[in-house]
This record gives C-alpha cells, structure tokens and sequence, in this order.
C-alpha cells in the first residue's frame, strides 16, 4: 500500500477512533497491514496486534 | 506492481502448430504501447485471450477446456504455450504444456534472476504480483468484452470487486480470516470448553460450589476436632475419677499403677514367647524327636543322586568310547560295556532334579532342639499374669458398694468415650488424609476431603484464568475485525464516490450528451438511466469505470482487449482509442478488419508506437498460420482475403 492510497489510511483512523483504540493501534494496524501487502507478514504480528487492542467498556465480561 | 507482456509462443494450440508473437521492441525488453492483433473470427482470438490470462492468473484448466485447444486440422498428441513478461524489472516465462492424451496441463515458471532461464513446475510469479493477479483481477485488464456486461448485471459483483482489488480492501478482508484461525488457536491451547461468557459462568458457578463445600467441610473438621477434643478431656477426667476410686491412697494409686506396669509387660513377653513357639512350629523336626528321627531315617535311603537323562547321557557314551577314565585307569572293551549298561542307574527322567532337591532340603534340616522350655516360659509368664490380674482385681473389689458402682458407671462411659474419640479420629483423618492410596482406597472425593477440595478449586481457578485469558482475547480480536470490517466499509464508500464521479465525467467525454450516466456502485454498476442501455453504451461504461479504477491504481498492467470498438458508433470509437491508451502502458487489441474504421485510425493520428500484426491461415498449407507484421497488409486485409 502506498502512500497514494490515502482512503485506507483515512478508513483506518475513523474507525480505529471509532471503536475507541488510541492513535498508536492505528500506526501499528497501518503497518501490519502494509506488510501484509507487501508479504512480510507473520501471525505472531498479528497477535501482537490483537493484544494491544482496547476492549471497548461494556464489551468485557 | 508492474507487469508488461513481451512474447508469446503457441506450440500445436488449436490451428497453430507454431507460432510467435513478439509483443516487445527487438530485445530492449520494452514492450510496444499499442499492439494490433488483426485475427479474422475462428483463427483463435478467444482462445489467445485465455491463455494470456492463464499464465497471468495461474488458473486450472478441467479436461474439457485442456482438450478445446487440441489441434483439430493435424495430429498432436502435446501442445504448449508460453508467456514473457515483465514483472516489476524482472523477466518472468510461464509455461503451460498441455497433453491431449490424458487431457491434462502443467504449469512451470522461469525463476526470476535464475541465469539460463531454467523452468521449475507450477505458476511461482513473484509473491506481490501472485497476490494481486488473481483470476477476477486479471479479467479486468485481459478484457473479452463479457466484463462490461457483467459489470452492469445487477446479479454479479464484478464492480465492487474491482475496486476491492485495486485498492487492497479484499487483502484487508484476508486478515480477519487470519484473526478467526488465532482465536481457534488460543482456544486449543486454552483445553477448556469455557469460550464464551456462558461458559465461563458455568465455570465460576462452580467454582463457587466448590468452595462452599470446603467450607462446610473446614466447618465439619472444626466441630470434630472440638467434640474429640471434649472427648479427650472427658476420658481423662473420668479416667482420674476411676483411678481414684481403685486407689484412694498415694500408696494404693503406686501399687495399682506398678501392677498395671506388670501386667503389660508380662502380656508382652507372652506375645514374644508365642511368637518364637509360632516360627518353629513350621518346622516340627525342630520340637519333636520322632518326627525328626523319621526325617533322617528318610534322607539316608536318598543318598543315591540320579542325573537328569536328556542331558547326562552324552557325558557315558563319551566315556565309554575313550581310551582311559579322567582318574588316569585304562578304558577296554570290557569296561566299556559295562559303563553303557551301568549308565542307565544314574540317570533318570529329568523330575529328578526336584527329587535332588528335596533330598538337600531333608538333609540339611538341623540338629533336634527340644522346644520345651518355651512352651514351659509361656506357661509360667502366664501364671504370672494371672497373679497380678487377680491382685488388680482384689484392689479394685475392696472399695465399697458405692464406689464400685460408681467405677462400673465410669468404665461405660470411658468405653463410649473412647468409642466416640475412635470415630472422630477417622472422620478427621478421612476429612485430613494427603495420601492418595488411602484417597482411592477410601473412594475419597473433593466432596469429603479438604486437600482434594482445594486440588479441585485450584484446577478450577486454573480454567478459569484460562477461560478469561481466552475471552479476552476473542474480545480483543473481535473487536479488531469490527475495526477491520468499518475500515473496508468507509474505504469502499469514499473510493466508490470518487471512481462514480470520475467514470461520470469519462462517460460524458465518451457519449457526449447521452442521459447514460452511473448512479452508484453497489457491487455492480447502476446505471441511472430509464431505457435500456445498449451494447455500446454499456462497452463506453466499462471502459470509463476501468479507466478511473487504473487511472487511480499503482498497478500498471496491460490491457488486452478483444474486439474493442465493435458495437461502438465511429465517433465512440476515435474517444476509446484516444482514452484507452493514455490509461495503460501496454495495450494489446485483437481486432477484425470490420473495426479498424474509427478506432485504428484515431490510434494512428494520436500514438506512434504501434505494432501491426495480421495472423490468418495459411490457404496453401493445412495447419499453418501466418503472421505478417506489414502495415499496409494490416491495412487492406479483409477476412475473404483469406476465405480466399
């Protein structure tokens, strides 16, 4: 994805702020997905991404 | 990604035996902008365009479509086709070979960089472009002019598709398959059934269980150790009472306690006593003469040993057949004999070896050694015990009426006290007991026992923690595909609103004033338009919906087009070819000799590099096909040429 694909990354912080993750998840779901474009992507990444996902209140158990 | 086709090698593909197209200036690796394939109708076009997407895309062929490429005009039992391209400043050859025998193809692939071009098995272009070039993907640029039919039906999705793929929205959806394959993941590691919330309840709820039920049993293990402990207490204060009662003297309570002192002793020594009679009584030789006389008597008349036949035998014959004995004695004839015909007194069947056996065991039995004196011990350390029994007695009958009654109530209640203290050691020590033995000897449960009460809280709380690492985990990852999901929506809605706007203007560029318009794309195009949209119309739509879908793209791909001008007015025609090549660096066109007015001359006023072919069969050679890259040729060729 380059940088001529502004859409994706306007789509990614509107919704990345839509379901209350910080600016940070953003960046780092941006690069994920980036390098999964690109084929440098593993499924530990993606774990991590996950991990550091926010719960949004009233979702836990 | 950029990808530009260089050659193309048909090898007995329908009626070509052979054939090459070069799609490239001689060997500069660029490829013509504009390539014209004039092919009259049955010389192959549809079957170029399928293979050209074929080695793009890498798709399967069934035994059907494998056996519509076999040769019809001459025999051929294999075929091949191949591709050059160009991806990304690499040079890539796929190869696909086809066996007409068993209606099967293979697929191999140039490595790219590999020196010698050497082919290795299966369609392995570059990673990025094997990502990108998918079967719809590639439909888009190697055009057959059914896309822009199915980009207008209102029962395909083709548009939206498109767009998917251009922009990368279908790889951001690949994710959240990824994310569904980690939750499974962590579901199997997790070994529990607790997944969701409910189950997690089901787990808490037990665990609850469980700890109430430690808790009346810590309650029960409380209430046992005070009653034994009452108990304990009681025995001891009625104990001392009765003592009291026995020996009311300091001198009486010494004598009582010295006699119950000799009294256990000398039932000790009994029991030692006895013990010793118990062992020898095994062995009776031991304690009795008769029985040891007859034993001995028995032992002597087995002197003789008998050696085990089967294995003794050898060892006679041996002997008889040597010339002297091992003591040195010489060995005749005479002897001889009589070792044979002795043999048999020594040997027998081999139980024999039982017998020996025996024999050793009844020999060695030992000397005699009355046990009388034991027996005699015994009964004089009873006599004793008696003695000091009744001395015990006597002490105890002389207190008065009163007082014995009031022992004989004492001892009652020590017996039920002592009763009651038995039952409650072994409640608490089933209530108390670690070893797991006794726990499955016992049929012990969680239920009856603290430590494997607490065993099952812990292996609860562990599930449980699993059960919520899980949980949140699930949570988390669902929450990013809801995050994913809203990505590709928003995306898709801002993309789809400009490419609508764009394609719009193309359109009115295209058809000037006509009505034909897009009002919006949900999966495929809507045309907002009342009447039917015609043929044309609908070749200028896909056209235009194209154009701003690469226009906009960082793919640069060829695009390859069959009949592209047929059912557009003359005037469509000059706006499509003066459109299409400004939006693709390579454009191969296969084209009949009824299109050329229009759209090969508006391509020859506006673009210069164009390769002019015209591949028709050979009338004078069955199964030839000519390609003829003159201009004027082009130019004035006609499909009767050929008819005729």
């Amino acid at each position: 994805m380059s940088e001529s694909m502004p859409e994706i990354r306007r789509a990614i912080a509107t919704a990345m702020k839509k379901n209350g993750q910080s600016d940070s998840a953003r960046q780092q779901f941006t690069t994920l997905f980036v390098n999964y474009v690109e084929g440098n992507f593993e499924n530990k990444d993606l774990k991590k991404m996950i991990l550091s996902i926010e719960v949004p209140s009233g979702k836990e158990e | 990604m950029q990808l530009s086709l260089l050659n193309l090698k048909f090898h007995n593909i329908r009626d070509f035996s052979d054939l090459e197209i070069p799609l490239s200036k001689s060997k500069n690796k660029q490829p013509h902008h504009i390539t014209l394939l004039q092919m009259p109708n049955g010389t192959g076009k549809t079957t170029s365009l399928i293979l050209m997407s074929a080695a793009i895309c890498g798709r399967e062929f069934n035994e059907d479509e494998v056996r519509s490429f076999r040769p019809t005009q001459f025999e051929a039992a294999e075929g091949f086709f191949e591709a050059l391209m160009l991806i990304d400043d690499e040079q890539v050859t796929v190869k696909i070979d086809f066996d007409y025998s068993n209606n099967t193809c293979m697929y191999s692939t140039s490595k790219p960089g590999r020196s010698g071009g050497g082919l290795s098995p299966g369609h392995n272009i570059p990673y990025r472009a094997r990502m990108l070039l998918t079967q719809k993907f590639t439909h888009l640029f190697v055009f057959d002019g059914e896309l822009s039919v199915r980009l207008l039906n209102k029962k395909e999705t083709e548009a939206e598709a498109a767009i998917s793929s251009l922009h990368f929205l279908d790889r951001m959806g690949e994710i959240t398959l990824k994310i569904d394959e980690l939750i499974e993941e962590e579901r199997a590691k997790a070994e529990s059934k607790a997944y969701t919330d409910k189950g997690l309840k089901i787990l808490r709820g037990n665990a609850s269980s469980v700890r109430d039920i430690l808790k009346g049993l810590e309650d029960d293990l409380k209430r046992t150790n005070e009653h034994k402990e009452e108990a304990e207490k009681a025995f001891k204060t009625k104990k001392a009472e009765y003592e009291g009662i026995v020996a009311r003297s300091k001198e009486d309570r010494s004598s009582y306690n010295d006699l119950k002192d000799k009294i256990t002793k000398k039932k000790q020594q009994i029991i030692d006593n006895a013990r010793t009679l118990m062992v020898a009584l095994r062995r009776p030789a031991l304690f009795s003469r008769q029985f040891h006389d007859e034993l001995s008597s028995l032992a002597n008349q087995m002197t003789k040993l008998k050696l085990p036949k089967t294995i003794s035998y050898e060892f006679f014959q041996e002997l008889a057949q040597s010339s002297q004995c091992i003591c040195g004695e010489k060995i005749d004839d005479k002897k001889r004999a009589t070792i044979i015909a002795n043999a048999e007194k020594y040997l027998s069947e081999d139980k024999i070896q039982v017998m020996n056996s025996l024999k050793y065991s009844v020999r060695s039995m030992g000397d005699f050694r009355p046990l009388d004196d034991v027996a005699e011990k015994i009964v004089s350390l009873h006599s004793d015990l008696n003695v000091f029994e009744q001395e015990l007695t006597l002490m105890e009958l002389r207190v008065d009426k009163d007082s014995r009654e009031r022992a004989e109530k004492l001892q009652t209640e020590m017996g039920d006290l002592k009763h009651q203290i038995d039952e409650d050691g072994q409640f608490i020590k089933f209530m108390t007991e670690e070893d797991t033995t006794f726990q499955k000897d016992h049929t012990l449960t969680f239920k009856d026992n603290i430590p494997l009460c607490k065993r099952q809280i812990s292996d609860l709380q562990k599930r449980i923690a699993e059960a919520a690492d899980t949980l949140e985990f699930e949570l988390k990852a669902k929450t990013l595909k809801m995050v994913i999901d809203s990505t590709i929506s928003l995306a898709l809605d801002e993309i789809k609103t400009k490419v609508v706007l764009k394609s719009n203007k193309r359109i009115e560029e295209l058809l000037g004033n006509d009505e034909v318009r897009i009002h919006k794309i949900d999966q495929c195009i809507m045309i907002d338009k009342k009447e039917g949209v015609s043929q044309g119309q609908s070749l200028a739509v896909a056209y235009a919906f194209l154009a701003t879908l690469f226009e906009d793209s960082s793919h640069k791909v060829p695009f390859v087009v069959d009949s592209p001008a047929g059912s557009l007015d003359l005037e469509v025609r000059r706006e499509v070819s003066n459109l299409i090549p400004q939006l693709f660096p390579q454009l191969v066109v296969f084209i009949l000799s009824s299109e050329r007015d229009g759209f090969v001359d508006g391509l020859a006023q506006q673009y210069d590099d164009i390769q002019y072919y015209t591949i028709f069969k050979d009338p004078g050679a069955r199964g030839k096909t000519v390609l003829d890259d003159n201009v004027d040729f082009f130019m004035n060729f006609h499909s009767e040429t050929e008819a005729s």
